[in-house]
């Protein structure tokens, strides 16, 4: 299996270390560009609460934590609220289709079925590639900050990184096991992508749509972006407990789920 | 003989969404045979037939609707992953990794199948260089891959679907050799085609395989030999070709000058018609068997 699980990480290198520098790149921004927003900011504060507040609620954020008198809401605000999230789903869907579904599409599937490994481990191995890769993604785009923040003279609290990453493994990983369960089900990679795509696009309306009206207010549960607190991780150095819970147990279920069910179906490629 | 594949009352039924609903297609309908140590067996039907269906249930990609298929013994689905040690398949049409080199397919195979010196053998004997990607092969390269694959582990069973489509004769030649030499050693091979030259040139025993269903097992040489012959009569004067149209002949094509007769079973009748004819030519063949394949679809 160990073969298989270095295999597919192999195959997805280039992926997994563009998305990296990608994000390593917007971390070096936000890193230089922080200096100059912390001269100014009596003057962005004045023209943040110039703003109605629906705007920042429309993009799930909270006027409250947009505060520029430290580095950590700074780059919650700019970083870890929206350019974050979508870099590692687009990143983990694109990562998760291209295994089972993406094998039988391209045919590649029969050549691992045909030797003496299980379904399970095949599946496992696969998993445990993805998991491997976020972990790594988590750790280049997040703990860029150590070596940028010394580079530019920006204080930094390290704890607070060890948090934010902790939920953004917790958040990807979530996502990256709907991503598996769908591979499982479809054979075609589009269909498993598009359909996760709609599921977490669904998720974030639902959390928006949730903070505008009250009678709807209970419908931001179904939401992991509800969950995805990173104002609560990257300021507050703190995890929701039942953040931790939904996205383990949306991982483990959606993981099993994917196990049986690809043990289980007819496999043409 | 001990059998290698035991096939027992194997159904594979598919549902489609269709324009009136859910259809179920039969792609495969209760069909029984063996195949034992030692032979190589030749399942032959046009596309659609549903050969690789079978093949795939042998393999346990897809599970049967209903009966059940032994290898060496052991029940396909439960046993799946040890009998993937004693088994070497070759897809219909092989789809590998396109950014993985020859050489990095042989290695990941040999990783989960353990190392083997005879892949540098085959690639040697198939003249085949395993430094490029997938990619960058030209089909007879990518078929040649698969079958440096399917065969490096010395299978005791080699199952292969159209194992020489897109090689050139002479390395057809080099398969089939090296197919001589495996069952030379008792090794089992079950083969997937519709090329019928090639069935009649290595398989000692073919399927023949109609709309899911099985519509004769023979010996190749039963077929060829007892079964059909053709009979090309060329004539001097003018003939009717309504008097040879009789019982035992199956087909009549037409010649120029003459015509060609498919019979079945005893042809004295027709030499007996044909002499009260006077001949230009005459030739008496067994039927290729292509003409008996052609045969199994037209009356069964």
């Amino acid at each position: 299996m160990l073969s298989l699980i270095w295999r597919t990480i192999k195959d997805r290198k280039v992926s997994l270390v563009a998305y990296s520098l990608g994000a390593l790149i917007f971390m070096e921004m936000y890193v230089a560009m922080f200096p100059f927003f912390a001269e100014k900011q009596e003057e962005f504060d004045k023209l943040l609460q110039a703003y109605p507040k629906e705007v920042f609620q429309a993009m799930g954020m909270d006027l409250a934590d947009f505060t520029l008198s430290n580095f950590e809401s700074f780059l919650g605000v700019e970083h870890f609220s929206l350019v974050w999230p979508i870099m590692v789903i687009i990143f983990v869907i694109a990562f998760g289709g291209a295994q089972i579904a993406g094998e039988i599409e391209k045919g590649t599937i029969e050549t691992i079925l045909a030797q003496p490994i299980s379904r399970l481990k095949i599946f496992l191995g696969k998993y445990l590639a993805g998991v491997a890769s976020i972990v790594a993604f988590c750790v280049v785009s997040i703990f860029a900050v150590i070596p940028l923040a010394a580079l530019h003279g920006v204080e930094y609290r390290l704890e607070n990184y060890w948090t934010m990453s902790i939920l953004g493994f917790l958040f990807a990983l979530a996502i990256f096991s709907l991503s598996m369960l769908a591979a499982s089900i479809f054979s075609e990679k589009g269909k498993s992508n598009f359909t996760v795509g709609g599921i977490i696009i669904l998720m974030y309306v639902i959390n928006v749509i949730s903070s505008f009206k009250e009678s709807l207010k209970d419908l931001r549960y179904l939401s992991f972006f509800y969950y995805y607190d990173y104002s609560m991780a990257i300021i507050d150095n703190k995890i929701d407990g039942l953040t931790i819970w939904v996205f383990l147990g949306v991982s483990v279920v959606a993981a099993i789920l994917g196990a049986l069910w690809f043990m289980r179906r007819d496999i043409a490629a | 003989m001990t059998n290698i594949i035991e096939i027992t009352d194997l159904k594979k039924y598919f549902s489609s969404l269709g324009t009136r609903g859910r259809d179920l297609i039969k792609a495969v309908d209760g069909i029984s045979f063996q195949v034992e140590k030692g032979e190589v067996f030749g399942f032959l039907g046009p596309n659609g037939a549903g050969k690789t269906t079978v093949i795939r249930c042998f393999m346990d990609f897809i599970r049967p609707t209903a009966g059940n298929i032994k290898i060496f013994g052991d029940d396909a689905h439960q046993e799946s992953v040890s009998l993937n040690k004693r088994i070497g398949y070759l897809p219909g049409n092989v789809q590998l990794y396109d950014k993985w080199t020859g050489q990095e397919h042989i290695d990941f195979i040999e990783r989960l199948k353990g190392r083997t010196r005879d892949a540098k053998d085959l690639i040697k004997r198939f003249d085949f260089d395993p430094h490029r990607k997938f990619k960058h092969y030209s089909s007879g390269n990518k078929q040649k891959l698969g079958l440096i694959l399917a065969l490096m582990h010395q299978p005791e069973l080699i199952i292969m679907d159209e194992p020489t489509l897109g090689l050139d004769p002479l390395l057809q030649n080099e398969i089939y050799d090296i197919f001589d030499e495996m069952q030379e050693r008792g090794h089992t091979i079950f083969v997937s085609s519709h090329n019928l030259p090639e069935v009649q040139r290595i398989c000692d025993r073919v399927g023949i395989i109609k709309e899911g269903k099985l519509v004769g097992i023979e010996t190749v040489s039963a077929l060829g030999e007892k079964r059909l012959r053709r009979i090309t009569a060329r004539f001097d004067a003018k003939f009717e070709k309504e008097d040879f149209r009789f019982d035992g002949v199956e087909r009549i094509e037409d010649l120029s000058d003459g015509l060609i007769l498919t019979v079945r079973g005893d042809i004295n009748p027709i030499v007996k018609k044909l002499a009260g004819h006077k001949l230009l030519d005459l030739e008496i063949s067994h039927a290729t068997l292509e003409d008996v394949f052609l045969e199994f679809y037209k009356g069964k």
